[in-house]
């Protein structure tokens, strides 16, 4: 593990828009939906809303059984939670992959083994940063679902979810970054992977 | 002690054999030409010195280590020069020359500055925005500017002005008067000739001749045309040694070996030398030759 700082901190410089990009847009799904349940559910007509978003059969297939449409923070999970956390995956993927593979195959990690650094270090380095970007993801959440008022219990185990979702698949895409000869095929099996039932 | 030892070094990648029993061996101290045209196994045989690639068979010794097992501490003490550096595109050049200097602990902010002055670079500029030429001289000034025992330039200088190619000729030389060892791979030819004690041509995987030039020299030919106060003789042009010979009256244009080159000149100079001109071979004759003939 020879190098690992130098090369966190460059795999960080290399990508922190990348990421930066992901968080935020992902990030400020979360408090919108919530905000638009304050706006859609009035405490006159909420009882009958809930049960026809409850029973409607359409809305159950894409996004699966309900489990509390009575708090900003059950609707907002129950609508766009599966939708973050898949993306997130993708974020995951395409991060370690943009790390690993694609800079070895432009001819940078030959530049940078070079040097004092370990066999595992670039990789390492890829995945960890990926990592980072991720609990990244999951403090953003959980920090904007209590700024709009829900519980923080709720709001960290959600943060938590989706960085642990997002983890399972920067290691999906450190598999894949092994398996193939160039980031192109590395991202498409490490995608092929991924949750693809987003709504 | 050699500074780089290999041994009947094979390296296969599925069917193709890239590396095929190569043996060489680079003395410490010695800046060594590495010459072979394209595809015959440079680049292959500098990421086997450099642990990136593992031999299948055969032993290699780099700086009295194993390249493979303990790379990391090894590279502390060498530096690599790839035939195209690729650089981060967000990243400026001072950037790319600090971050590998980090990684082999440290450069010298004197001769990195001297460096950039020499090679004409501008270190403020983001990897995208330099030319092929600009991209090798990053990787050039990183690598001098470290302070390490051993520099392996893989074709360093592909894109350089011929200004700079002098200029890296210059700065070798003074690498050399520092006690470091260069293994200098390369096709240009002159480059080899200009900076090298000794030249190792590999072919095919194999390293098909070692030695210093005038070793190699000897395994080839050199151009003499005269002119003689009397005819040539006949029988000349068939004395052992002789080859290629055109007779013209008093005008004899032939190739020498270089072992008969005594005898011949004496027979000419029996005859009465009027005018003589002799060519040594350059690198470039010595190379194709040796392709030429070990190629049928």
């Amino acid at each position: 593990m020879t190098g690992l700082g130098s090369l966190v901190r460059l795999a960080l410089r290399r990508s922190r828009w990348f990421y930066l990009a992901w968080v935020l847009a992902l990030t400020s799904v979360v408090p919108l939906t919530a905000a638009a349940y304050e706006q859609i559910v009035d405490p006159g007509n909420a009882d009958l809303l809930i049960a026809t978003m409850t029973n409607n059969p359409t809305m159950r297939a894409m996004l699966g059984p309900p489990v509390d449409l009575t708090s900003a923070g059950g609707f907002t999970v129950w609508r766009v939670g599966t939708f973050v956390a898949a993306m997130s995956g993708i974020m995951a993927v395409l991060g370690v992959v943009r790390s690993t593979r694609a800079e070895e195959e432009d001819g940078r990690t030959e530049l940078l083994r070079s040097g004092a650094t370990g066999r595992h270090a670039p990789l390492v380095a890829g995945v960890l940063v990926t990592l980072l970007a991720c609990a990244a993801l999951g403090v953003a959440v959980a920090a904007s679902m209590t700024a709009v008022g829900e519980p923080v219990a709720g709001s960290v185990a959600f943060g938590a979810g989706l960085a642990l979702v997002g983890a399972t698949f920067a290691g999906v895409g450190a598999v894949a970054a092994q398996l193939t000869a160039s980031a192109r095929t590395a991202k498409a099996l490490g995608l092929w992977t991924s949750p693809r039932h987003t709504p | 002690m050699n500074a780089i030892e290999l041994q009947e070094v094979t390296k296969r990648f599925g069917r193709t054999t890239a590396l095929d029993g190569l043996s060489m061996q680079v003395a410490t101290g010695e800046v060594h030409g590495f010459l072979g045209p394209n595809g015959s196994g440079k680049s292959t045989t500098i990421r086997v010195l450099l642990g990136l690639l593992r031999a299948d068979s055969g032993t290699a010794r780099l700086l009295g280590g194993d390249p493979w097992s303990d790379a990391p501490a090894l590279h502390r003490r060498l530096a690599y020069v790839p035939g195209d550096v690729a650089l981060w595109p967000n990243l400026t050049g001072g950037e790319v020359i600090d971050l590998l200097g980090r990684l082999r602990g440290g450069t010298d902010p004197a001769r990195r500055a001297a460096l950039l002055e020499r090679f004409d670079l501008d270190p403020t500029k983001k990897g995208t925005t330099y030319s092929k030429g600009n991209r090798q001289k990053v990787g050039l000034v990183a690598a001098l500017a470290s302070d390490v025992e051993l520099l392996l330039l893989d074709e360093p200088t592909s894109g350089l002005d011929p200004l700079m190619e002098a200029q890296f000729r210059a700065v070798i030389s003074e690498e050399r008067g520092r006690g470091r060892t260069v293994l200098l791979s390369s096709h240009i030819l002159s480059e080899v000739e200009h900076l090298c004690d000794r030249v190792s041509i590999i072919r095919s995987g194999q390293v098909v001749e070692s030695g210093t030039l005038a070793e190699l020299r000897h395994l080839t030919r050199t151009l003499v045309v005269a002119e003689l106060a009397a005819p040539v003789p006949e029988g000349l042009a068939t004395a052992p040694g002789v080859h290629d010979a055109e007779l013209d009256g008093h005008r004899i244009t032939c190739q020498v070996d270089d072992t008969e080159l005594g005898q011949v000149m004496s027979r000419l100079s029996a005859l009465g030398i009027r005018s003589i001109t002799s060519t040594p071979p350059t690198l470039e004759e010595l190379f194709l030759r040796h392709y030429d003939e070990s190629g049928r």
